[in-house]
């Protein structure tokens, strides 16, 4: 059962009320908000994502609430609350949705410790899987949204999940967010594709959720090897080009991109060597789409033949 | 000398690459195969220069060593990851 199985109203309802179990990947949020934008984000984003019964488990319970005192009524607010707890300042209310996609990364990478995290985009094609960790501008979530609409299917658009038994990637599969000229750009180059409500004037400019095709999701629960670590950076003008970087520079880097890398002591570490050790590791600037496309295209059949 | 008392290593190397990671400070470490090969060494048990000397001078002359080791274990202690304990 799917959360597109709730009408609009049975919908507004449950968010407004005990809340919506949703499963990402291994993981099940509920979530709870008398905000509409929020029922109205799921329910286009999420559509596609199984509903958990409410008296099953839940990992994360989370709710996005409105804010305190004349805040409820004056410069409108939304509080991220947790286990009792609001991590964050609260923020205006109509970054309600992006605040909720935000704090389910948050919940994620300060307690899902069973997995090495790595900040980084990660798509697959044929089983073996591309790391794409890069800092916040570039461009590793536009190549990633690029790419899973040319045949590459998503894992994550954030956060790498590895797990420390084995070096698999683990899907996660939620939705990817796209910023400022990104948004155009994908939308130019896969007209196809649906966003939620695009939101301005967030910290990181005006934002938009991509909605995951179902395909995607079907096979959440296929895991992937590593194949290659690549470090993307767009920049304006350049001719798209791959060129190799060394394993323990990357891993180096790897380690500087993870959210719990120290924390996991050894066992990251190994983790980590693993992943690295089964790819081939390379920076990659590009500033065209397709030029990109043509060279993931070349590189992963270098690995099926 | 002789590895931190708190130090334990874990190991990874491609080809001439050498990461090692430190336990107790949670650091990893990129070496070039000399400064691995003395880590290596010291790890083994070797405590003094001359058993370092006899380790590594089978693939190394020993006039080689003698110039580089110096700063080589002056960056390992500073890494903290050896102790300058007395011979």
């Amino acid at each position: 059962m799917t959360l597109s199985t709730l009408t609009k109203d049975d919908l507004d309802r449950a968010v407004g009320g005990k809340g919506v179990s949703l499963q990402t990947g291994p993981f099940v949020f509920r979530v709870r908000s008398n905000i509409p934008s929020v029922a109205r984000g799921l329910q286009l984003l999420y559509a596609d994502y199984p509903l958990i019964p409410d008296d099953e488990f839940v990992d994360f319970d989370m709710r996005m609430e409105r804010g305190v005192g004349l805040h409820r009524w004056v410069h409108r607010q939304v509080r991220f609350v947790c286990d009792g707890g609001s991590p964050f300042k609260p923020l205006p209310i109509s970054h309600a949705y992006p605040l909720l996609e935000w704090a389910m990364n948050w919940c994620i990478s300060t307690q899902a410790h069973q997995y090495l995290m790595l900040h980084a985009a990660v798509i697959e094609r044929d089983g073996h899987a591309v790391i794409l960790p890069a800092p916040p501008g570039s461009g590793k979530s536009t190549l990633c949204a690029a790419l899973i609409h040319r045949g590459w299917r998503l894992l994550s658009d954030e956060m790498t999940l590895i797990s420390t038994v084995n070096a698999e990637i683990i899907p996660l599969c939620r939705p990817v967010s796209l910023k400022n000229e990104s948004l155009n750009i994908i939308r130019d180059f896969a007209p196809s594709a649906v966003f939620g409500d695009i939101v301005p004037d967030t910290s990181k400019g005006s934002v938009g959720l991509m909605k995951v095709e179902k395909h995607h999701l079907d096979r959440v629960k296929s895991t992937a090897r590593p194949g290659w670590v690549i470090f993307p950076k767009y920049v304006p003008a350049a001719t798209a080009r791959l060129t190799p970087r060394s394993r323990a520079d990357s891993m180096l880097e790897l380690g500087r991109n993870a959210f719990n890398y120290g924390l996991l002591g050894a066992s990251g570490f190994h983790t980590l060597a693993d992943v690295v050790d089964q790819s081939d590791c390379y920076d990659f600037e590009y500033s065209e789409l397709d030029d990109a496309v043509q060279i993931f295209k070349t590189l992963a059949a270098s690995r099926s033949s | 000398m002789r590895l931190n008392s708190e130090t334990q290593l874990h190991w990874q190397h491609w080809n001439n690459e050498y990461l090692v990671f430190d336990l107790a400070t949670g650091r990893t470490h990129v070496l070039d195969t000399f400064t691995a090969g003395v880590l290596l060494a010291i790890e083994e048990g070797a405590s003094n220069q001359a058993e370092l000397l006899a380790k590594l001078g089978t693939s190394m002359s020993v006039d080689v060593i003698s110039d580089i080791l110096p700063s080589i274990l002056g960056e390992l202690i500073k890494s903290s990851l050896i102790d300058p304990c007395l011979e």
